[in-house]
C-alpha cells in the first residue's frame, strides 16, 4: 500500500513537468512587456530594456523554462509582476477562500445528492422520481453563471436574506456553495440512480433477499457499496476542479479565490503569476485524483486486495478507471 | 414501400434490419428524442431565418438610449437593454453564436480526438504509450484554465474562442474513442482483414471507426451541449465572443451590472441556453437509449 502510493506521487511529477511545458510554451506566446507592466507606462525605454534584460524577457524560450524550473525547484515561483509580492504568498492568501467554497460545495453535494439518487433508484418510476429526473435534466443544462444570477436574484435582491457578493463572512460563502453545489448534485444524483439500478439487478441482491436480509439493510450495505465507485470518482474529479478555483461561480459572486486571482493574472498578462496558479490547481487537481483512487480500496476491498499483489494488476484496474472517470466526466 | 420480392410472404418481424434502422426506431419512439428535437428545430430555424424578421444592424446592434432598460413589453418581448437593444432580437441572434461555436468545437475535437483514438487503440505499444501520457497532461489542466491561457494568448475572439475549447476537449474523445477501439480491435473480422492483407489504414478507416461510432455518436451530442456551456461562460468572463455581439454570455455579463434593478435582462438569456442545452442533452440521452437499450433503466 505504502509503496502503491509512493509509485503514484512519483508518477505525478512527469505529469506536472509536461502541464508547466505546455502552459509555459502557452504563456510565452502571449503578447506583453514584463518591464512596462512592473514600471508602468512613464517609465523610460531605457529603464524597461534594462529591467527585461534582468528578467531574462529576452532569453530563447527553453532557456526561461528551464530557468523557471530551477527556481520551483528551490520553492520560488517568482514574483507577481502587478504587485511585486511573492506567487506563493499571493495563492497562500487566497487559497482559504477557495478551499472553504468548494469543501462546503462538496459536503452539500455528497449529503444531497447521494440519498436523493438511491431514493429515486428504490421508488424507480414513481411521482418523485420522474420530477427529480426532469429537474436534473434542466440543471445539467444550466450554465453555472446564471444560476448564481438567479440564486442571486432571488435570495439577496429579492429577500435580502444573504449577502450578493464578497467574500468576507460565513453568509458569503452559502449562495456561492449552492451554485456549485447544484449542477454537481444534478449530476450526481443521476448516476447514484443509474448506478444503484445496476447494482439492485445483480444476482448477490437476489441472494440476499433469499437469505432474508432486511431490505433496508440490502439497499444501505450491500448495493450502496457496489453503486459508489463511478459516483466518487466523478465526485472527486468535481471537488479537485472547485478546488482549482471556480473561476466563473467566483467571478459572479465577487470572491478573492484562486480562480478569480487566475483571471485577473491572466488579465494583466502577469505571467509569473499565471504559472503559479495553474501549477498549483493541476497540482491540487492530480492530487484529489490520487485520494479518490486509494479510497477505492476503502469502498471495495476487492480492489484493496489487489493493491499487494502484482504491479500489472492495477496498472490494468487504473487504466479501467480512468475510462469510467473519462466517460462520466 | 418497395419491397424486394424475395421478402414476399415473410412477417415484418423476421425481416432483417440494420443496426440503424433498430436505432432510428427506437429513437423516434423517445418523447426525449421528439422534445429535444422539437426544441433544436425551433433554434436552428431561428438562426436561419431569424434574419427576414429581425434587422441586425438597426435591432441588434443599434443603441437607442432613448428607450434603454425597459421591462418586457408587447413592443420589447423580452425588454431592452441597457443600451436600448431589443432583448428579444439579441437572443434570436445569439443563437447562431453557440450553435456555431458548439459544433465547430465539438468536429474538430471529435477528428482529431478520434484520429488520436484509433491509433492509439489500434497500434498499441510504444505509440499509444506517447500518446496517452499526452492526454494524461492536458487532462490534468482544468478546461476551464486551458481555454482562458488560450484565448489569453491568442486574443479574445470567435476563432480562437473556438480553438480554446477544441483543444481542451480533445484529450477526452481521444481517451473514449481509444477505448472503444480497445474492444472492437479483438474481433475476428479485424483478425479476417488483417489476414488477407488490409492496409493498417484501410482496416482503420474501414472497420475500426465505423463500430466506435455509436459511442462517438451520443458522445458528440452531449459534447456540443458542454461546449456550449463553457463558450458562453468564457464570454460571460470577457474571453470570448465580445460585446457589441449579441452572445448571451456576453449579454449576461453586460445585463449583471443592473441585476438589482433591472432582473428582467438576467432571465432571458439565460433561458435561451438552459433550453438549447437541454434540447441537445435530451437527443443526447435519447440516442444513448437508442443505441444500447441495456443501458435504459
Amino acid at each position: 500500500m505504502h509503496r502503491y502510493v509512493l509509485k503514484r506521487l512519483v508518477l505525478m511529477i512527469p505529469v506536472l513537468i509536461g502541464i508547466s511545458i505546455i502552459i509555459f510554451s502557452i504563456i510565452s506566446l502571449t503578447p506583453g512587456n514584463p518591464a512596462r507592466l512592473i514600471l508602468g507606462d512613464r517609465a523610460s525605454q531605457v529603464a524597461i530594456d534594462e529591467l527585461n534584460e534582468e528578467l531574462g524577457y529576452y532569453d530563447p524560450l527553453p532557456v526561461k523554462y528551464v530557468n523557471y524550473m530551477k527556481d520551483l525547484l528551490h520553492g520560488d515561483l517568482g514574483n507577481s509582476y502587478r504587485t511585486g509580492a511573492s506567487v506563493v504568498s499571493e495563492i497562500a492568501v487566497r487559497f482559504p477562500t477557495t478551499l472553504l467554497l468548494s469543501t462546503f460545495a462538496i459536503l452539500l453535494t455528497a449529503t444531497i445528492s447521494i440519498p436523493l439518487g438511491v431514493y429515486v433508484a428504490i421508488k424507480k418510476n414513481s411521482m418523485a422520481d420522474n420530477i427529480l429526473t426532469v429537474l436534473a435534466l434542466i440543471f445539467t443544462a444550466m450554465p453555472s453563471f446564471w444560476l448564481g444570477m438567479i440564486l442571486m436574484l432571488v435570495f439577496a435582491v429579492g429577500l435580502h436574506l444573504l449577502p450578493a457578493t464578497g467574500s468576507e463572512s460565513f453568509a458569503h460563502f452559502i449562495l456561492p456553495a449552492f451554485t456549485i453545489a447544484l449542477l454537481s448534485i444534478a449530476q450526481i444524483m443521476r448516476m447514484t440512480r443509474s448506478s444503484m439500478l445496476e447494482a439492485l439487478r445483480q444476482d448477490y441482491m437476489r441472494t440476499a433477499r433469499a437469505k432474508g436480509v432486511k431490505e433496508n439493510k440490502i439497499v444501505w450495505k450491500h448495493a450502496i457499496r457496489n453503486a459508489l465507485l463511478p459516483v466518487i470518482t466523478t465526485m472527486g474529479v468535481n471537488f479537485g476542479w472547485a478546488l482549482g478555483g471556480s473561476v466563473i461561480t467566483e467571478t459572479v459572486f465577487g470572491m478573492s479565490g484562486i480562480g478569480t486571482l487566475t483571471l485577473m493574472s491572466v488579465r494583466s498578462k502577469d505571467v509569473p503569476l499565471v504559472m503559479g496558479c495553474v501549477l498549483f490547481m493541476s497540482l491540487m487537481f492530480s492530487v484529489i485524483t490520487l485520494l479518490v483512487d486509494l479510497s477505492y480500496g476503502a469502498i471495495d476491498p476487492r480492489i484493496k486486495a489487489q493493491y499487494g499483489i502484482k504491479n500489472k494488476n492495477h496498472k490494468a484496474l487504473r487504466r479501467a478507471k480512468e475510462d469510467v472517470s473519462t466517460q462520466n466526466s | 414501400m418497395f419491397r424486394p420480392k424475395t421478402l414476399d410472404g415473410i412477417p415484418e418481424s423476421e425481416v432483417s434490419r440494420s443496426f440503424w434502422q433498430d436505432v432510428g426506431g427506437r429513437f423516434i419512439r423517445n418523447k426525449k428524442a421528439i422534445l429535444g428535437l422539437i426544441l433544436l428545430f425551433v433554434i436552428v430555424a431561428m438562426c436561419l431565418y431569424g434574419f427576414i424578421f429581425i434587422d441586425y444592424e438597426t435591432e441588434v446592434i443599434n443603441q437607442e438610449v432613448g428607450i434603454k432598460l425597459q421591462t418586457p413589453s408587447r413592443e420589447h418581448l423580452f425588454g431592452t437593454d441597457t443600451f436600448g437593444r431589443d432583448i428579444f432580437s439579441r437572443i434570436i441572434y445569439g443563437a447562431r453564436y453557440s450553435l456555431i461555436i458548439g459544433f465547430a468545437a465539438t468536429i474538430a475535437s471529435l477528428t482529431i480526438g478520434s484520429l488520436l483514438g484509433c491509433i492509439s487503440g489500434y497500434f498499441g505499444g510504444k505509440t499509444d504509450n506517447i500518446i496517452m501520457r499526452f492526454t494524461d497532461v492536458f487532462i490534468a489542466i482544468p478546461s476551464t484554465l486551458m481555454a482562458i491561457a488560450v484565448v489569453s494568448a491568442l486574443g479574445p475572439n470567435f476563432a480562437n474562442l473556438i480553438i480554446a475549447i477544441a483543444l481542451g476537449d480533445t484529450p477526452g474523445y481521444a481517451r473514449i474513442i481509444r477505448s472503444a477501439v480497445l474492444s472492437i480491435k479483438d474481433n475476428e473480422f479485424i483478425e479476417a482483414s488483417v489476414a488477407v492483407g488490409g492496409s493498417s489504414a484501410h482496416i482503420i478507416a474501414q472497420h475500426v471507426f465505423p463500430n466506435t461510432l455509436p459511442t462517438l455518436v451520443v458522445q458528440a451530442t452531449l459534447g456540443v451541449g458542454y461546449v456550449i456551456i463553457a463558450a458562453s461562460g468564457l464570454s460571460y468572463l470577457g474571453l470570448g465572443v465580445m460585446p457589441p455581439a449579441p452572445e448571451w454570455g456576453a449579454m449576461l455579463s453586460e445585463a449583471q451590472g443592473q441585476i438589482r434593478y433591472f432582473p428582467h435582462q438576467v432571465i432571458f438569456p439565460g433561458i435561451a441556453i438552459v433550453l438549447t442545452v437541454l434540447a441537445l442533452n435530451l437527443l443526447g440521452d435519447a440516442l444513448r437509449d437508442a443505441i444500447d437499450p441495456t443501458l435504459k433503466d
